[in-house]
Order: structure tokens, then sequence, then C-alpha cells
């Protein structure tokens, strides 16, 4: 088993750990830590399938974790109100489900990531990074100004949503699904990536025209990487919005894709388990430097700077070495 | 009138957004880096320019603390080249996009640090007073935004036309590799590049400085600037600044004529619209690269 | 001291080693045939000679001068000029700009190279990425003269180019050799160059196999050598 399979064990083992301890010993604010680094893993898994995968530097992604949110926002606070979301043609009643406001968020992410990606997938490099941000922008400054679901200020809702034969308000539950969430993808990630799906990916990667020689065609393939990259994120974004019971549009804003993007990095691109390592990184910079200042993130760029020039790999590449392939 | 004032203030402002975007370009075109760290260079200039001119500082005369100030930028993005982004040769552009945003970070960190972080103005010689056109205000800062960026940008585009090490210069941005067997010692000239968009960037920061107020986050008006770049066609210095005024104009337009929050997206429809039409950007250089 | 001389040098790409021993000397106003089957090591030989690549042991002097050390922009102020393989020109630069880009003062001036390149001459505003094959070549062979180089350097000038344009280049290139420029040439048309080299070097696996001037250079050797 390589060193690399052993250290995901081992960040799989301590992130389910963590939040056992803090459940008896009667910590729920750590409970929540590690639900969130659980949340942003998983929209880091999301994105580093595009871009560790695909090679596709997409900054616009928290397109789609703000679209799973606000499918969790607007169907919930529809419940809530006991108002129908819509009336015509045919009548849509919110919701307070989790597992059809998951449907829908991930429904919605995947469609919003096939628009997108049908667009800016015809250009590529700086263009393709610029196109991708300036989606995410369209998105983000819609929801400001979508004042039927609160605007700026973005839609709170008051009870959690429901999960069947869960108790979804004790912390330790929701932890459980967020985590269980974040492990089966991936493992979904894990087998696209070693699939045949995966291998063209990686070959079109690397070489572009050769692969067109082979009849494989990189614009299909991506946009379906592409695709199942949003569906994960905007899970994500659905588990985040359902965790803080709240949703805004920050969750779409370029701040936001620029986070994603920067604990993929951390925790290492095209590694597996980068994105649990960098969320978990990142959530602890944010924690006990944030305790000091607010303005904490110049100790982020510092920490992103030192692994940009040294550490390519990220965290995980210091741990665990180069890559057996080279990818 | 209503509108040729806002237009006024449009173009001041589109000035501003093009000289950063020009930075972007320069480095681009040169070294095919994409700096996200621009508008935070932009900033930073700015306040090395505060700290020279304005009383409760220095308080040198304007003329010599913007010289000075820009030689300083200057040789600290020449520096940043050397010691920084030259580490990255060779590795792919996104390695670099990362590197200029956490460069942000930290620029933004240390701006905040040393300066505060609440918004300062800059002493000018040309604050608050105004030329009166007919019923139309051209402030005195409006206009040398206006000159300074039209004198720059021409300058700038007849030293890479016209002179030798402009032309090598533009030689080593089409193919580095070629340049080097010929002897052109590309190294030496990205760090140039740098320095020389260390300039622009210091000016586009005083400028603005000067029109209002800067703060450690008047950076992040870069990102429009990119925009900008984007729609101008990433490869043309022109285009950039072209790019840069059609952001600028726009702008208050929109929120002029158009309902409240459609102004922000602006920037990015526009770029959109251009990147979906015409996807080498509005003046599009032939890009091939030729092995 | 030849003008030129490789001792034994050896390089690797990482850990592929790709030259195991070359020896070669090059007199002033020598035209040398750098030869060999593909993947014999030739390119990389020249990629040592203008210091694009570092050789590892060996001794490499030109001009009297160690190259070991040295950076590829100084060796071409020292004054070897390449011709890259590929052409690469600036693409957008017009034919005069490619020209002067890197110009040095000396005997070749633009308005030699245009008297000796004089499709150029009518091409000289005209953008670097409208020209032919051919007349890209000329150019980087014009580009390279003008930055006056004492060794001139070949790699494979004749490649992808049609039969009657590599006539013409050949033509060119015996006349470069007649104003007594030091030569090396890299390419695969073994009739051409037996006809205007003095001495040629065959390379097998990254090795000197055979060296001698051009009329000693018999057919059986090449068949065996060259697979010709």
């Amino acid at each position: 088993m390589s060193r690399e399979t052993l250290i995901n064990i081992a960040l799989a083992a301590i992130l389910l750990a963590v939040p056992i301890w803090a459940h008896f010993a009667d910590e729920p604010f750590i409970i929540t830590l590690s639900t969130k680094v659980a949340i942003l893993a998983l929209a880091g898994v999301g994105l580093n399938l595009a871009l560790g995968l695909g090679g596709l530097v997409s900054f616009g992604h928290a397109a789609y974790f703000g679209i799973g949110g606000y499918a969790m926002g607007i169907l919930a606070s529809h419940a809530q109100d006991y108002t129908p979301f819509m009336e015509w043609p045919f009548v849509i009643e919110g919701t307070n489900q989790m597992p059809i406001i998951w449907l829908v968020a991930v429904v919605m992410s995947g469609l919003a990531a096939l628009a997108i990606g049908a667009l800016s997938l015809r250009t590529s490099g700086i263009f393709f990074i610029m196109i991708t941000l300036a989606f995410g922008q369209m998105f983000y400054y819609f929801a400001i100004s979508w004042t039927a679901y609160g605007g700026e200020d973005g839609v709170s809702i008051y009870v959690r949503n429901e999960f069947p034969g869960l108790n979804t308000l004790d912390a330790i539950q929701f932890f459980a699904l967020a985590f269980t969430a974040l492990m089966l993808a991936l493992i979904f990630s894990s087998r696209i990536a070693k699939s045949r799906f995966g291998l063209a990916l990686t070959a079109a990667r690397q070489a572009e025209q050769r692969v067109e020689t082979v009849g494989i065609k990189p614009f299909q393939l991506r946009l379906t990487v592409f695709v199942i990259s949003g569906m994960i994120t905007g899970l994500a974004g659905a588990l985040m919005a359902d965790l803080n019971r709240f949703v805004s549009p920050v969750m779409l804003s370029w701040q936001t894709s620029g986070e994603i993007m920067i604990f993929v990095i951390l925790g290492g691109v095209a590694r597996l388990f980068g994105p649990v390592a960098g969320a978990a990184m990142f959530i602890l910079m944010e924690h006990i430097l944030g305790g000091f200042s607010e303005f904490w993130h110049g100790w982020l760029g510092l920490v992103l700077l030192l692994i940009v020039l040294f550490a390519r790999g990220g965290l995980i590449g210091v741990l665990a070495g180069k890559e057996k392939a080279d990818g | 009138m209503d509108i040729l004032q806002l237009l006024i203030g449009g173009i001041a402002n589109g000035c501003i957004y093009g000289l950063v975007a020009l930075g972007f370009v320069l480095i681009y075109k040169a070294t095919e880096a994409v700096n996200f760290a621009q508008g935070d260079m932009m900033m930073i200039g700015a306040f090395i320019t505060l700290t020279m001119v304005n009383e409760e500082w220095w308080g040198l005369p304007f003329g010599i603390g913007v010289i000075l100030a820009i030689v300083i930028m200057a040789g600290l993005s020449y520096l940043l080249e050397v010691v920084v982004i030259r580490k990255l040769f060779g590795q792919p552009q996104f390695a670099v996009v990362i590197l200029t945003i956490a460069l942000g970070f930290v620029l933004r960190f240390f701006a905040g640090v040393i300066w505060g972080h609440d918004p300062q103005s800059l002493e000018t010689p040309f604050a608050g007073k105004a030329f009166d056109i007919g019923g139309l205000i051209l402030g005195y800062d409006e206009a040398v935004v206006i000159i300074a960026t039209a004198v720059l940008t021409i300058s700038l585009y007849f030293f890479f036309q016209r002179t030798r090490l402009g032309v090598a210069m533009q030689a080593a941005s089409q193919n580095q590799l070629a340049a080097y067997y010929m002897g052109i010692p590309v190294k030496w000239i990205s760090s140039m590049i740098w320095a020389v968009a260390g300039v622009t960037a210091t000016v586009a920061g005083i400028l603005f400085a000067a029109k209002g107020a800067i703060d450690p986050a008047s950076g992040l008006l870069g990102i429009k600037a990119f925009a900008a770049a984007v729609i101008g066609g990433f490869g043309s210095l022109p285009g950039a600044l072209a790019g840069g005024l059609i952001i600028g104009i726009v702008e208050p337009m929109a929120q002029y004529f158009a309902p409240p929050g459609y102004s922000q997206i602006m920037p990015y429809a526009i770029m959109l619209i251009v990147l979906v039409v015409r996807p080498n950007g509005l003046f599009a250089q032939i890009q091939q690269k030729k092995v | 001291m030849s003008f030129l001389s490789l001792k034994n040098v050896t390089a690797s790409y990482g850990a592929t080693q790709a030259l195991f021993g070359v020896d070669l000397s090059l007199e002033e106003g020598e035209f040398l045939a750098l030869m060999g089957r593909n993947g014999m090591g030739k390119s990389t030989t020249i990629k040592i000679i203008c210091r694009m690549m570092k050789h590892q042991d060996g001794e490499v002097n030109f001009a009297g001068r160690d190259m070991r050390g040295l950076p590829s922009h100084k060796a071409a102020r020292l004054g070897v000029g390449l011709v890259p393989e590929g052409r690469r020109c600036f693409p957008n630069l017009t034919v005069e700009e490619n020209l002067t880009a890197a110009a040095r003062t000396g005997e070749w001036t633009l308005d030699r190279i245009f008297d000796f390149l004089p499709r150029l001459r009518e091409r000289r505003e005209q953008s670097a990425a409208t020209l032919s094959g051919g007349e890209q070549q000329m150019l980087a062979i014009g580009r390279a003269l003008m930055t006056n180089p004492k060794l001139l350097l070949l790699d494979e000038a004749t490649e992808g180019l049609a039969p009657n344009i590599r006539t013409e280049i050949w033509a060119m290139i015996g006349q470069l050799k007649a104003t007594g420029l030091s030569i090396i040439a890299v390419d695969k048309s073994l009739k051409e160059l037996r006809g205007v080299a003095d001495n040629c070097v065959i390379l097998e696996r990254g090795a000197t196999a055979w060296t001698g001037s051009a009329g000693d250079l018999d057919d059986a050797t090449a068949s065996r050598l060259l697979g010709v």
C-alpha cells in the first residue's frame, strides 16, 4: 500500500475521530468545524476533478456551490412559509427534505455547469479562467439583485432540514451525513480517475492534438468532467447551506471561488485527498489565526506562496512524496 | 449634459482601469504569465507615493515624490520577478496565477500593517480645482488622469514599435526560445517588463488615489481591469486601454440607465459577449506559436 | 587549438543519457557536416555547442574559450549563430524586425542580407507568420547572419521544404561557405552535404562513429552508419 494511501486513510480516520471525540467531550463547536471541513473538502473534491483531472482552471466554481446553496434556500424557505415555489404550469411546493433538496441542488448545478462549460470550453488558458470567473460573477450579482430571496442579505432558514431517520439538529448526526457524502465523492472521484474516461482526460490534458488523432474528443471529455465537478460542488453548497441554515450571495462570489481553489492547492492538486487536507488546513488557519486578527488572509497568502514555490504537490505532496505515476 | 458629465467621469475611470490592464498585458505578452496581483501593485504604488508626498508622512514636493515612488516600485517589481516569479519558469500557467493571487493576499496584508486599513487621500497640487467648459466640469485630477494615460500609452507604443530594445522585447515575447538562440537576454527582459508594469501600476495608483481615496483593498479593482484586458485581447497594449475605457464608460451609463445592480455586472457581461463573438478579444493579434 | 572543439562530451536529459562521448573539431573557415540517423545525438550536440544544454563530462572549447558554464545568450554574443530546427521566426514581427531584433554590428548589414536574400527584401514589411516555409527558412538564416556570427550552426535547414526551394537554399549555403564563414550543418540530404562540406562527423548512439573529409566518406560507410 503506497504512502499516499496510508496518509489518505489516516486523514479520513482523523476527520472521523475528532468529531466523535468532540461529541463525547460535549464540544459541539468542534463538531461543527469538522463538518465545515468535510463540506468544504467535498466542494474541493468537485473542483479537483475539473482542475486536477481535467486541467480546467475554473475560477467560477462558486457558481455551483452557490446554486446548491440557493436550491436549499429557495426550497426550504417556501416550505417554511407554506407557499409554493411555482404555481404555473404546475405546482412545485417547497420542501425541507434534504434528499430532495440535494437532488435538486445536484441537478441544477449540473445544468449550470453544462451551460457554462459548453460556452467556456471553447476557450482555453487565460480566457477560460476569465470566462468562468465572469460567469461566476454574473450569478453573484444576479443573486444580489434577486430581492425575492433576500438579495444581498440572503435567506435564513430557522429549522434545519430533515433527513429521514436522523435527527439532523444533532451535530454529530449531521456530520455523519456530510462525512458520508465526502467519502462517497472521494470513492467516486478515485474510480473516475482510474477509469478509461479518466485516462483519456489525462492524455488530453498532456497532449491535446495527439489525443484527437485517435478519435478522442477532448471537448466532450472535458464537458463531462466539468459537469460532474459542478454537481459535486453543488451538493457541497446545499450541505453548507444546511449547516449554516443560511445562504447568501457570498457563496457565489469570486472570493469563494478563490477559497475553494486555494484549499485544493494547499492540499495538493490532483491528489485524491488533497481537498481534505487543504480544507482542514484552511479551517484550522481560519480558526486559529483568525482569532488573532481578521486579516489572517495575509498568512494564508504566505503559506500559499511557499507551497507554490517549494511544494507544488501541496500538503499531501509534502507528506507522501512524488506521485507514483507521473500524472 | 448629465450624460456628458458621466462620460467624463467614465473616461477618467476607464483610463485607470486601462493602465492597470496595460500592466497585465505587458507581463502576459512578455512572459505568458498572468499577474493577478497587478491591482495590488497599483495599491502599493499609491501608498508609497502617499508616504512620500503627504504632509503627515514625509511631505516631499509632489513631483519628486512621484518620481521616487515610480523608481521604487519599478525596482520592487524587478526584484519580484527575479526572486519569485522566475522560480516558476517552465511550470504551467496556472502556477503563476495562484502565486500572484497569493502575492495579492500578502501585499494587502502588509499594506494594512504599514498604512492601516482606513482610506487615505493623496495630497496633490491639483485636488479640488476644475475647468468649467460651458457647464461641463472637468476636474484637474480627471484631466491629469486622461493626459497622463495618453502620454504613457503612446510612449510605450512607440517604445515597443520603434526602438531596438522594444523590438527585441517583442521578439522575446513571441518566441522565447528563438530569442534566446539569437542572443537576446530573455531573462533580463522579463524582469524589465515587470519593472515597466510596476511603473504603469504606480501611475495608475497615483491617479486613482488622487481622484479618490486609497486603502489596502483598493487593488481588488484589478479584477475589472482584468476583464478590460480580456476585452482588449490580452495581446495588445492599445487594446488594453480600449478595454479599460469601454468598462469605465459603460459602468456609469449602466448605473444611469439600467436597473440598480446591473452596472456591477457590466464588465463581465461585456467580456462574455466579446469572448463569444471574438474569442481573441477586440484587438487580437495573430496568436499562433510557430514551432 | 581548433576553432571549435568537443572532446569526449557526454550529456543527459534528466536521467536519460543522450551523448556518450562526442569528439568533434572544426577549423576556422571549415564546413563540417554533422550526420547520423535519427536519435543519434545530432540535435543534442548542436544544443551543447550553443549552450542551450549543459554537458556533463568532456570539454567544449570555442575560439579559445572553455564554454563550460556559459549561458546561451552569452554564447550567442561570443559568435555562435544558430539557425534552429523548425525556423522559429518571430511570427508577429515583420521580416525587417525579425532581422534587426538581435542584430549586431559587422559585415552583415541589413542591405547585405537583402542582397543575399532578395526575396526577403521584397517582403520586408510583411509579418513573418505570412511567409512560406522556404521564405521563413531564409529569414531564419538571415536573422542568424545579422548577429554576425563567427560560427554558423544550421540545424535541419532544408527539412520539410519542397525540392526546388531546397536547391535554392543549398545554393545559398554554398555561397555562405565561399565567404569563409565557419559552418556546421546538420541535415539529412547526404548528396548535397557531401557536395559542400569539407569534413564530416557521423554520430552513432551519441558518440562519434566516424570522422574524416567528405571525399573519404565512401558509400559503404555511408550506408552502414546512415542507412542511406
